[in-house]
């Protein structure tokens, strides 16, 4: 063996070496879901995806204890209560055991008369206290005996279960036994609160994980079942969908093409050999994105392999052209210039999504650029330096079919033929409305009964709504604070005429100082108080004196500190107040939560005119179907700048217009045909048939290049053609199996590249500018 | 028939399907210097619902039906779990197990002591078991003639106490 012949494969396997090594000890995957989130441009795109990223609605998973009996229900229901309560990712537990879990008790207690709306001056008027006097004696006098009175001697005026029912925000979801469930009964219901942000899915799992066994403890013997939903559940479990789709594609797929490459050329051999430039590419492309882009997203390298797996062509090339007696190294020589093009054309087509806003997109788009160039190199460079001897057994090639294309006359006809059929795709495709899908939500793996449950139980917790969101934004606390509070009536309103059902913003649980100095202010006397008491009390039976704690406490609470943020830290209270406040850099955000949006419409229309400026009202989902829609544009527009690139390569190569143009026909027709192909499915388009169609693309310059350069007659035309066969036998059977995935993506890109692999080697052979170069 | 043990008076209640009658209940509550009286009418169908209207002072409508209690006052109605008040739904319970002569459910919730007071004249003390029941309620006092509850009287941690007398229709 000659040093010229060592080297290669030496180079190769050093460079592998080093790249599994490094990938080995560098390599971090990780599963922020945000990286498939465009970096955003304006403040409100910010906030926008500010929430989606971290979330208060994604911080909230819902649970459903059903089987067994109501009473064993409720009783799972407390127990697994009370066992999620301790552990640390968890802020809150609701399931209705207790009132709300926020309690004003110890020294929190004296601030009743700082936070209840109820403290204006005229509340300890004579009148409107004789009326709260009249009021508890009802509730002493009603057929319920009144059983707690702890607090009839401290709180007539009644601040204390005001104050906690507008805590509930006015919303109780039915009870049995104790504890929340489902309209119909047959489920217990809770909801859990973590403190694992929303994008963070190691947390969200770690949480979902303590649920779960909590609640296998909880179960014992007895036949119940949980469910969990909310945006963190179906995070978690969309990844684990996709893993476990991937594998078993990877499966099936792998299989699938090892038996077209045997059948093709009847050689383990050629089969063994041709994984060399895949594997190459792989770890190549998964390098490469680690150095330049950092941690890789699990999702964005799930996806490269699976367009990697078009790398599989370029030794099928090789192959091909390798002739009896000669030596494979020719066979490279005598296709290096088409397969450079080809594939610096296809790795053109991906960097438009290096391009992108969106990270986990750029991801893919280094790792399917640079593994594509790698998997060409080994191919042309490595792979003949690897064999001497290449086994051409019975090998059978379209002659017949070679012969038929390769009659020189008609060119023109099948020409004219071809740009027909494409504008009259291209016609099709213009009638039918862009049915462009920009619904996340679409796109996700998650069963649609799983959604619709979610909704369900949403509705029946009240809990908030994980589309519609408010945001307040102030320069300092105390400002977004009072900005907060002047929203307050106007809720109540919105409430009140039954476009929502309630709402939840930290001004409920600590107001404004300015709103608690004004309370403070209000506060009369002791000796005023009690002489308005003894006169609002006469006519009616209380005891004299019995009031005098309430006195006391009104003049405690007027020498009371006013209340800060930091006096709620550790308490359940300022849990609730910290997931509804966001402080930035230099500004602070208030969350003001919807709950139960009956009417959007009517949301909108309400809160559009009177909304002040400092008011942000997001729709997640129209504004991230805007968002997406906007990088979708921004994607064709790079495609066309990209495609011009492409173009102008092709011109270097080919060194005449008219060349070009015969050259691009084929393309573009089988680009408009594959198009019309999806629409005539009745398919909607994503982001992700876009990204498939950029693949097409690259495959279809393959073949036109191939043809072109490899066609000039019958003899080795019949070589090009078997390659050209089998590449896209084992390409279309691959995403064909992709298409038949029930994840909307992966079927998105499965079926577009298998509609447009056939399409685009029938375009590239019916045109027929080939030999000759 | 004279119940002779508390078995026996269970078992006299559970031959009744339904039972009507008047009440009239003072409370002695030690935040007001004269007792509340309530006026109205008690219902018992067997097995578990139990209605109080009351006429005066205010007229108002509760029905307890399973766990769930119905109110109707001012025209309004709400509803609630009487599980979510333990202490409640133990003195719903000392009504509804008695009339309804189950024992079984009586004893879940209190201890229950029965004693005979001469002719076919009984009484029935019963000692809250769960202690937020225990906190608030110290104990209830039962007393009736054959198969009829005649007095309920409530006594509450703290002194205040209910006397509810029960009238034929």
């Amino acid at each position: 063996m000659n040093l010229k012949r060592a080297l290669p494969p030496l180079v190769w396997l050093l460079t592998m070496g080093f790249v599994v090594a490094w990938l080995s000890t560098r390599l971090e995957v990780t599963h922020d879901l945000s990286v498939f989130l465009p970096a955003g441009s304006s403040t409100e795109e910010q906030l926008l995806l500010g929430e989606l990223r971290a979330g208060h609605a994604a911080q909230l998973i819902l649970l459903s204890i059903s089987g067994g009996d109501a009473p064993q229900r409720a009783h799972a229901s407390k127990q697994l209560a009370a066992a999620l309560r301790g552990y640390s990712l968890i802020a809150e537990v609701a399931n209705g055991d207790r009132q709300t879990g926020l309690e004003l008790d110890g020294e929190l207690l004296a601030y009743r008369f700082l936070l209840s709306p109820l403290v204006v001056p005229a509340l300890f008027e004579q009148e409107q206290l004789h009326q709260a006097l009249q009021q508890r004696l009802a509730e002493l006098s009603s057929g319920l005996p009144l059983l707690d009175k702890r607090w009839l001697a401290h709180d007539p005026v009644g601040l204390l279960p005001s104050l906690l029912q507008g805590w509930q925000g006015g919303f109780n979801p039915t009870q049995e036994h104790g504890v929340w469930c489902d309209p119909a009964g047959q489920q217990a219901l809770l909801m859990v609160h973590s403190t694992a942000a929303g994008f963070d899915l190691e947390q969200q799992q770690a949480v979902i994980d303590a649920i779960q066994k909590a609640f296998e403890e909880v179960k014992g013997a007895s036949d119940l079942t949980l469910r969990m939903t909310g945006p963190a559940v179906f995070a978690v479990k969309s990844r684990e969908i996709i893993s476990t789709e991937i594998r078993r594609l990877s499966l099936w797929t792998s299989i699938a093409v090892a038996f077209i490459l045997l059948v093709a050329y009847r050689s383990w051999k050629v089969a063994l050999l041709s994984v060399v430039p895949l594997a190459t590419a792989l770890m190549v492309g998964i390098a490469v994105t680690a150095l330049l882009t950092g941690p890789i997203h699990g999702i964005a390298l799930a996806f490269g392999m699976v367009l990697l797996g078009l790398t599989v062509d370029y030794p099928l090339h090789l192959f091909s052209q390798h002739r009896k007696g000669s030596t494979l190294a020719e066979a490279a020589h005598s296709i290096a210039t088409p397969m450079a093009i080809s594939a610096l054309t296809t790795a053109m087509a991906f960097a438009v999504l290096a391009l992108s806003d969106f990270p986990g997109l750029v991801q893919l788009g280094v790792m399917t650029a640079s593994g594509l160039l790698a998997a060409a190199i080994t191919t042309l460079w490595v792979l003949p330096a690897l064999t001497g001897t290449f086994p051409d057994r019975r090998v059978v090639r379209p002659e017949k079919l070679a012969r038929a294309l390769a009659s020189p006359h008609r060119t023109a006809v099948r020409l004219w033929f071809l740009a027909g059929a494409a504008a009259l795709a291209v016609g099709y495709s213009l009638t039918i409305s862009a049915p462009w899908e920009d619904d996340l939500g679409a796109l996700s793996p998650i069963p649609s009964a799983d959604r619709l449950q979610d909704q369900a139980l949403r509705q029946a917790l009240g809990a908030p709504d994980v589309r519609h969101l408010l945001l307040v934004k102030g320069q300092d606390l105390e400002q977004t604070l009072q900005q907060s509070e002047m929203l307050i009536p106007l809720l109540d309103d919105l409430v009140r005429e039954g476009v929502i059902q309630g709402f939840d913003l930290a001004a409920r649980y600590l107001p404004s100082q300015a709103t608690q100095e004004a309370r403070r202010k209000a506060l009369p006397l002791p000796d005023e108080l009690y002489a308005r008491l003894t006169r609002a009390g006469e006519g009616l039976p209380f005891r004299t004196g019995l009031f005098a704690p309430f006195i006391a406490d009104v003049e405690l609470a007027r020498d009371l500190p006013l209340l800060r943020k930091e006096d709620l830290s550790g308490t359940p209270l300022g849990l609730r107040v910290d997931s509804l406040l966001r402080q930035d850099a230099d500004a602070w955000t208030a969350l003001v939560v919807l709950r139960g949006v009956y009417s959007p419409t009517r949301l909108a229309e309400t809160l559009g005119p009177v909304r002040p400026a400092y008011v942000l009202a997001l729709d997640l989902k129209q504004d991230t179907e805007a968002m997406v829609a906007r990088f979708r544009t921004e994607t064709l527009a790079n495609s066309v700048m990209v495609g011009v690139a492409i173009l102008l390569a092709l011109l270097l190569w080919l060194r005449s217009p008219a060349a070009l143009i015969r050259a691009i026909i084929p393309v573009f027709a089988a680009m408009a045909l594959t198009v019309a192909a999806l629409l005539a499915l009745g398919e909607a388009l994503t982001l992700f048939h876009l990204i498939s169609l950029l693949l097409v693309l690259g495959i279809a310059i393959d073949y036109v290049v191939f043809l072109q350069s490899h066609g000039g007659n019958a003899s080795s035309l019949a070589h090009t053609l078997h390659a050209l066969l089998a590449c896209v036998a084992s390409t279309t059977v691959v995403f064909a199996l992709l298409a038949g995935s029930p994840i909307p993506v992966l079927h998105a890109i499965g079926l577009t590249v298998s509609l447009g692999v056939p399409l685009a080697l029938g375009a590239a052979l019916l045109m027929g500018p080939r030999g000759g170069h | 028939m004279a119940a002779e043990n508390l078995e026996e008076l269970m078992a006299a209640f559970a031959t009744r399907q339904e039972t009507a009658a008047r009440f009239e209940e003072e409370r002695h509550l030690s935040a007001l210097a004269s007792p509340v009286v309530l006026r109205g009418r008690l219902q018992f169908r067997a097995p578990d619902q139990l209605i109080k209207v009351v006429e005066t002072p205010v007229r108002e409508d509760y029905v307890l039906e399973k766990n769930t209690l119905t109110i109707e006052r001012d025209g309004k109605l709400s509803r609630i779990d009487i599980d979510t008040h333990p202490a409640l739904r133990a003195i719903a319970e000392a009504f509804r197990a008695t009339l309804s002569g189950d024992l079984a459910s009586l004893r879940r919730y209190f201890e229950v002591r029965f004693s005979k007071q001469g002719q076919d004249a009984w009484s029935l003390e019963l000692t809250p078991l769960d202690r937020r029941v225990a906190d608030q309620v110290e104990r209830l006092s039962l007393q009736g003639r054959g198969a009829l509850l005649l007095r309920a009287v409530t006594h509450e941690r703290g002194g205040d106490q209910s006397d509810m007398r029960i009238l034929p229709p």
